[in-house]
């Protein structure tokens, strides 16, 4: 019985550090240019369905090379969204709210294109790293120690990044007063599109580790999208530690609440736990906002 | 004399003559398309669309409550009459574990229950988002409608039928008289006049007191607050009442196709829905109405096309909002007004 | 250096600047008061990019720059100092003042201006790695004009540095400022507290209503009835 709950619980690890990288992408976008995109699940899906169509036509792809062309892809994704549906919404009144629903309709154009082009069924990425690894008792299935591990390195990098680089710092600058950044003179359009362009990218890491593991399919995206706000909003915006820490509660809990009642019960909890940090502590565990 | 008569009657309903001209145009639609014919059908649905289009844009575009939960009280309100109105012999067909909820409610019945059914879910989800930012209710609204998806998945054993159709709904009926789904001409003049009631129902909320409160909370939320307008208390109501009315229409679908399907919940018709909204106008009713006609008939015409329909429609939501943020309200206002003029330079002329 | 010349500036409907005319000439302090809400914050907003005129013309180094973007603006070495501060709450205040060097030509002497702004604000150095949100309001005063001086400006906005601070940093901060001018920057210094600058000034300009009433030498302004009243009413 405690190996099983060890079990669950290693594997509620795991996808929690995924969750960490899909979230940290929002918090980022949400941060910076206080833009919900709700686009955003299915633009994960899409890169997820890229690395799959890179693995079926070219035999001599590994995770590696699909990661090093992929990333640039979504990045540059992310700019054209930014350049041609968030810029010129941002000139106008009620912004936020159009731009929510400029990217709902993108999310469904790209659900669209990936049934179109991918068709309806579920589709699997190769494993990720054959095999697995014993500690003790217990087995970590391969393929999962390595998302995890991936997904750390990449939380890890994106610190880094937002800590040291100057664009990194261009962009803690926005989130955290706008005009200030404008006095200082910051391009402020430059830095919300990178920020999208991050941000896409990040989605796109985070759908590929989760696809190596589950299966894809045109719809999944959405239930990762909700997914991340909550985490978003249970560490708090503009908290990369508050993310990691909220995704690894969230995650741990998910994977209990799978085990123990039933897959089902999975997105009703993610709902309850939304209404409750929005009703009771709006700010997150760490947020600044 | 008649139409004087006429013109006090109308004045007295306060409402403008435009909306008879419609009201004409519709009762008389079906002897120009052919009584049974699949325009009928489409008529009918877009209705039903336009009710939730109503509602929605009651939420959004006059209360300011940025909600992305209509299809789900919808869903809830066809599910709920859809369980309620079956016998307890049909709960093994349906795959139900507990006939707890298979009353074999009469339909009229079903559907009202249905409406509260929405109406209190409306009422707790409500609750919590008064206090949110719009950008979060919209965030918690649409968690709502996906939990549904589960909810319904997960409902198998009380009747929801799982992840697989919920069939066997009865038709509707009312005092002796049945009303299953291929008699169209008796379901389009049934859906008219609850479609036009409802209209009404939209338009007496938004010229009284309460649709004022809305547009001053909506326009200047603080002073508003100062003056003692409980934003609260009538965010509530709306959620409350938009979920009820909205909630009716979902009953009065499943008693039209008597067949229910998680596809409510895709999210292919949330943005047919959404568009209506936005393009009909946010806060500008009844361009809604309009548009719900215009996307339910464009919906049909591009069944065919399928997975382009998505891809058709998300990209009409993005040029649309990029473009013109007034949508069709602001269309239909402008080409009012032409008429409007034009109809008083003649009166004009021929008094001289 | 920087020319106003006729500037109507609105907020929706109402007129915050009425035809302001205003002239910074190069090595100059300029200071302009008035009582609160009577545009002073809007005329420097507005030089500063932030707020766009509905009419008139604003040079600075003889061209144009209303209606260009704030990047270009300080780029062009007209940095903006705000009442409101606008610091970055969660950086350091290092990371501020790096932040305050972004534009091109601060950037290459960022080190050079950093031992300046330390050798004007000593305690800010002492300050490096506290977080702005955790300063006080004087230092954090000290860190926004440092702030602006980490951008190699030519001329320097600078928009009630006293405000809210006790007396004794009042004339260290004003000191400062004086010895900015001395090093070159000119300086449109907006500030209440015109008895205390005006020995700094070079002209001073009075302001009510959105409008520019006098303009003058320190001598003319301050020996002039009429301030005297504005003064004991402020």
């Amino acid at each position: 019985m405690v190996h099983q709950l060890i079990e669950v619980f290693l594997c509620g690890v795991t996808i929690a550090a995924v969750y960490a990288v899909a979230a940290i992408g929002l918090s980022l976008l949400y941060g910076v240019s206080q833009i919900f995109n709700y686009g955003y699940g299915s633009l994960l899906m899409l890169m997820a369905y890229f690395a799959w169509l890179l693995f079926a036509k070219f035999s001599w792809v590994n995770y590696g090379l699909a990661f090093l062309i992929l990333i640039p892809i979504a990045f540059l994704i992310g700019l054209i969204i930014d350049g041609a549906i968030a810029r010129p919404l941002r000139r106008r009144e009620n912004w936020q709210i159009t731009t929510i629903l400029a990217t709902l309709g993108l999310g469904i154009m790209v659900d669209g294109f990936i049934l179109l082009f991918f068709g309806p069924y579920g589709k699997s990425l190769p494993e990720l790293w054959g095999g697995g690894i014993d500690i003790g008792a217990y087995t970590i299935d391969g393929s999962r120690l390595v998302m995890l591990l991936i997904s750390v390195c990449v939380v890890i990098v994106v610190e880094r990044f937002l800590c040291k680089s100057r664009y990194g710092m261009n962009m803690r600058a926005v989130s955290q007063d706008m005009v200030g950044a404008r006095i200082v003179g910051l391009r402020i359009n430059r830095v919300f599109g990178y920020t999208f362009g991050l941000s896409t990218a990040l989605a796109g890491v985070s759908g590929v580790l989760l696809a190596s593991v589950y299966m894809l399919s045109p719809e999944g995206g959405w239930a990762l999208f909700i997914k991340g706000f909550v985490v978003v909003a249970l560490g708090g915006v503009g908290s990369l530690r508050g993310a990691l820490y909220a995704a690894l509660i969230l995650g741990v809990a998910e994977s209990f609440i799978q085990w123990g009642i039933g897959p089902v019960w999975v997105m009703p909890f993610w709902l309850m736990i939304l209404i409750a940090v929005l009703s009771v502590r709006p700010r997150g565990l760490l947020g600044i906002r | 004399m008649g139409s004087d008569r006429m013109k006090t009657l109308i004045a007295k309903t306060r409402v403008p003559r435009e909306y008879f001209i419609f009201l004409g145009v519709a009762l008389l639609l079906p002897v120009f398309v052919g009584f049974n014919g699949h325009l009928v059908h489409i008529f009918i649905m877009a209705f039903i669309w336009a009710i939730v289009a109503c509602n929605w844009n009651l939420m959004m575009g006059y209360a300011g409550i940025f909600s992305f939960g209509q299809i789900a009280f919808f869903t809830i309100g066809a599910y709920a009459t859809g369980i309620l109105t079956r016998s307890p012999e049909a709960a093994v067909a349906a795959g139900a574990s507990t006939t707890v909820f298979f009353l074999g409610m009469p339909p009229w019945l079903g559907i009202l229950a249905g409406g509260i059914v929405a109406a209190a879910v409306g009422f707790l989800i409500g609750l919590p988002c008064l206090r949110l930012k719009g950008i979060y209710v919209a965030l918690v609204t649409f968690a709502l409608h996906e939990a549904l998806i589960a909810f319904i998945i997960a409902g198998r054993p009380i009747g929801t039928g799982g992840a697989t159709n919920l069939t066997g709904i009865p038709p509707f009926s009312i005092g002796g008289l049945v009303f299953p789904t291929v008699a169209r001409t008796q379901w389009y003049y049934l859906i008219l006049g609850i479609g036009f009631l409802m209209f009404y129902i939209t338009h007496r909320v938004i010229h009284s007191s309460i649709g004022s409160a809305f547009v001053a909370l909506r326009d200047a939320e603080d002073y508003a607050k100062s003056l003692g307008v409980d934003d609260y208390k009538y965010k509530l109501i709306v959620f409350t009442l938009s979920a009820l009315l909205t909630g009716i229409a979902g009953g009065f679908y499943a008693h039209y196709m008597q067949i229910l399907s998680l596809r409510l919940l895709g999210l292919d018709i949330f943005l047919l829905v959404m568009i209506m909204v936005i393009i009909g106008g946010l806060g500008r009713f009844p361009g809604e109405v309009v548009a719900a006609f215009v996307f339910t008939y464009l919906n049909e015409l591009l069944r065919p096309l399928d997975v382009f329909r998505a891809i058709i429609l998300g990209a009409i939501v993005i040029v649309t909002i990029i473009l013109a943020p007034g949508g069709f309200a602001g269309i239909f206002k402008s080409v009012a007004s032409h008429i409007k003029r034009g109809f008083a330079e003649r009166t004009l002329d021929s008094k001289q | 250096m920087l020319e106003v010349d006729k500037l109507n500036v609105f907020y929706d409907e109402i007129q915050a600047l009425k035809e302001v005319s205003l002239k910074v000439n190069d090595g100059e302090l300029v200071v302009l008061f008035g009582a609160n809400g009577h545009g002073k914050s809007t005329l420097l907003k507005t030089i500063a990019g932030l707020l766009i005129p509905r009419s008139g013309d604003i040079k600075f180094k003889g061209r144009k720059i209303n209606g260009l973007a704030m990047p270009e603006i300080v780029e062009m070495g007209l940095a903006y100092i705000a009442e409101e501060r606008h610091l970055f709450p969660e950086m350091t205040v290092i990371e501020n003042l790096k932040l305050g060097a972004h534009n091109s030509n601060a950037r290459k002497k960022e080190t050079e201006n950093l031992s300046y702004t330390f050798s004007l604000f000593p305690s800010l150095g002492k300050l490096e790695n506290r977080l702005a949100s955790t300063l006080s309001g004087g230092e954090r005063r000290m860190l926004a004009i440092g702030r602006g001086l980490m951008s190699s400006a030519e001329c320097l906005l600078v928009d009630e540095p006293s405000l809210g601070l006790a007396p004794n940093l009042r004339s260290s901060v004003f000191a400062r400022i004086g010895d900015i001018n001395k090093s070159g920057t000119s300086i449109l210094l907006v500030e209440q507290n015109v008895v205390q600058v005006s020995n700094l000034a070079d002209r001073i300009y009075l302001m009510e209503d959105g409008k520019i009433t006098l303009e003058g030498r320190k001598e003319e302004i301050m020996g002039s009835e009429h301030v005297k009243e504005v003064l004991l009413g402020i």
